[in-house]
């Protein structure tokens, strides 16, 4: 009865049994953890072999200086700010159904963008220091936040309006740092630009004990709504009959990722493709359950950003790259990719 | 409103804006009944499905389940007692019908990360009754209609309700698949379960339901037994098309073949 009832059973992979799945979902993650943890020495290492590093660990000259004041804060930032946005684009492509949004779809990178152009443009930096840009791209993606959540109030909130809303704050915004980027001093801009595309060596490392609670407290509470999202991924109504409260949850969710991914972007720029492609890929080789696809996406996030933050430095060595236009290439081969080998 | 009801419905009214969906709809829902709610396209089944569901509140009337107002029951809880099937589900992500089945248990299980083993002993437990087992570690998506609709179904019973809401669960189907999914129904239905579902196929509602009721245009046209619903009278009112019914010889229900208009005279059409 089995064979007849389906026909096409034998041309498909064969189906593991539970006892099965589990040791592969657990030989994904060691497998992920021996990853990151061999991008984070390759990061704090290149050019240098172990024994150097490991004596600089213990050394405030010479490359031990270089490893605490550039490479550590670097690596560290790379890990939370990749991780952030792994989990953001996990826990985005499940309210808005769709395996193909990221965080920035929500509009937080466009106000962001603003906050640093306007800082800029008034030179912020005057008061603020180094302090400009982080504390002016998190000023603008929250007036972003605001503007998206007030607006999506005024009707149901739910993922249509939130993604409308976003889109076109994302819209307005940009289109407001473009027009201000035509009437200026390109050379002035330069700085900025290279922000925009997602930079990781600005940020100043005075700024790193206030950065790693702030981007791992959200992230944490998040992992805690793998089965919420669960749910939510089925619809609004079906998951009103299961036993959520779409309209609650889908306000605290947007809240808690549209805080991380400001965050983020107020630390180092717009890096692309990492929220998008690392759920993506993650969700088809472990499988679509949230819980897990939360921490794996956290660990895949921190190791795609790394591994690319470590090609940025050395790729066209001594010229060091925005890490944004790395991840940008890389993310969108895989993608291309993924995508014509399924068709 | 009866006292030892399940379900009251009183008064109920509904609107989209300006247009009204429900108007004043009375309904008494006794434990153990299974209730086809039948009427045209466009009649306010869904809406009044989505009402008694929590999903919808009525701008008029009162819904009580089970002696307290449905409002006063939080999601959570609501989930513990009334499980729903929409007309439509669509699945974004490549979820097992294993793990799709389990999240039926999201109201009672209180832990955060995972479902417990009781909970995935029942969700099993629940697949082997349905014959459905076999599809456990296969990807949703790849099921054929009728066994997705099974697969459906069954995170609903994994609910363990008291009351199924249905909302055409087997307009897709073959005929095989339809009566596989009723006779699950029927089998419910035996175990205590309270059953309300739209159907649009007329024959399969008489054979299945206890009790049928005929919405139109927002209200409820009649409310009884097959026998006494699927007259012709009634049909042909409501659908505006010549029927003529007969009676199962197996089971006495009655049974309705539509009559196109081809075979009628001139003066009936003009009826």
């Amino acid at each position: 009865m089995t064979d007849q009832k389906h026909p096409y059973s034998l041309k498909e992979n064969p189906q593991p049994t539970t006892g099965n799945r589990q040791r592969r979902i657990i030989l994904i993650f060691v497998t992920l953890s021996i990853l990151l943890v061999c991008s984070i020495i390759l990061s704090l290492s290149y050019g240098k072999d172990l024994s150097t590093v490991l004596a600089g660990l213990f050394s405030y000259e010479g490359f031990g200086l270089v490893l605490r004041k550039i490479r550590i804060p670097r690596t560290v930032m790379a890990f939370l700010v990749g991780g952030s946005l792994g989990v953001c684009g996990v826990t985005l492509q499940s309210i808005l159904r769709n395996p193909l949004a990221e965080p920035y779809t929500l509009g937080v990178s466009g106000g962001a963008s603003l906050g640093i152009t306007v800082s800029t443009v008034i030179q912020m930096q005057n008061i603020l220091g180094a302090y400009a840009y982080p504390l002016m791209g998190f000023a603008g993606a929250l007036v972003s936040i605001i503007v998206v959540y007030t607006l999506s109030m005024r009707r149901s909130f739910n993922p249509n309006s939130m993604i409308l809303f976003g889109i076109v704050a994302s819209l307005v915004f940009s289109s407001v740092v473009f027009f201000i980027f035509s009437l200026l001093d390109p050379d002035k801009m330069q700085l900025t630009l290279m922000w925009l595309m997602g930079d990781l060596a600005s940020l100043d490392i005075s700024l790193i004990p206030f950065y790693v609670p702030l981007l791992l407290a959200p992230a944490v509470i998040l992992f805690f709504f793998g089965k919420e999202l669960d749910i939510l991924s089925l619809g609004g109504e079906k998951a009103h009959y299961l036993g959520v409260h779409p309209p609650r949850a889908y306000k605290i969710l947007f809240i808690l990722t549209s805080v991380l991914t400001g965050l983020c972007v107020s630390a180092s720029g717009i890096i692309g493709f990492v929220g998008l492609i690392v759920p993506h890929v993650l969700r088809n080789i472990i499988g679509a359950p949230h819980t897990r696809l939360l921490f794996a996406s956290y660990l895949g996030g921190a190791f795609f950003l790394i591994i690319s933050d470590v090609f940025s430095r050395y790729l066209l060595y001594p010229v060091e790259l925005p890490v944004g236009v790395v991840t940008g290439i890389f993310g969108g081969l895989i993608l291309l990719f993924l995508l014509t080998r399924k068709r | 409103m009866k006292k030892d009801a399940l379900l009251s419905i009183t008064g109920v009214s509904f609107r989209y804006g300006a247009q009204t969906v429900l108007n004043n709809i009375n309904l008494d829902v006794e434990k153990g009944e299974v209730i086809g709610i039948i009427g045209p396209n466009g009649a306010g089944k869904s809406t009044l499905l989505r009402l008694i569901a929590g999903y919808l509140s009525p701008d008029e009337g009162s819904i009580v389940f089970s002696g307290s107002p449905l409002k006063d029951y939080d999601r959570r809880s609501l989930a513990r007692h009334i499980a729903t099937l929409p007309q439509s589900l669509d699945m974004p992500f490549p979820y097992t019908v294993e793990e799709f089945i389990v999240m039926g248990r999201y109201p009672y299980d209180r832990r955060s990360f995972s479902y417990g083993a009781e909970e995935k002993e029942m969700a099993s437990g629940i697949m082997e009754d349905m014959n459905i087992g076999h599809l456990a570690s296969r990807q949703i998506n790849t099921l054929s209609e009728g066994e997705r609709q099974k697969v459906y179904l069954a995170q609903c019973i994994v609910q363990d309700p008291e009351v199924l809401l249905l909302d055409e669960p087997v307009s897709h189907l073959d005929i095989k698949h339809q009566m596989r999914v009723l006779e699950i129904l029927e089998g419910l239905h035996g175990e205590g379960l309270t059953i309300l579902m739209i159907l649009h196929d007329l024959n399969l509602a008489s054979e299945f339901c206890s009790r049928m009721v005929l919405i139109v245009q927002g209200s409820i046209y009649t409310d009884g037994p097959p026998a006494a619903t699927l007259t012709y009278e009634n049909i042909e009112k409501v659908y505006d098309t010549v029927v003529i019914v007969r009676e199962n010889p197996l089971s006495k229900k009655p049974f309705v073949i539509p009559v196109s208009r081809k075979y009628l005279t001139r003066e009936d059409k003009s009826q």
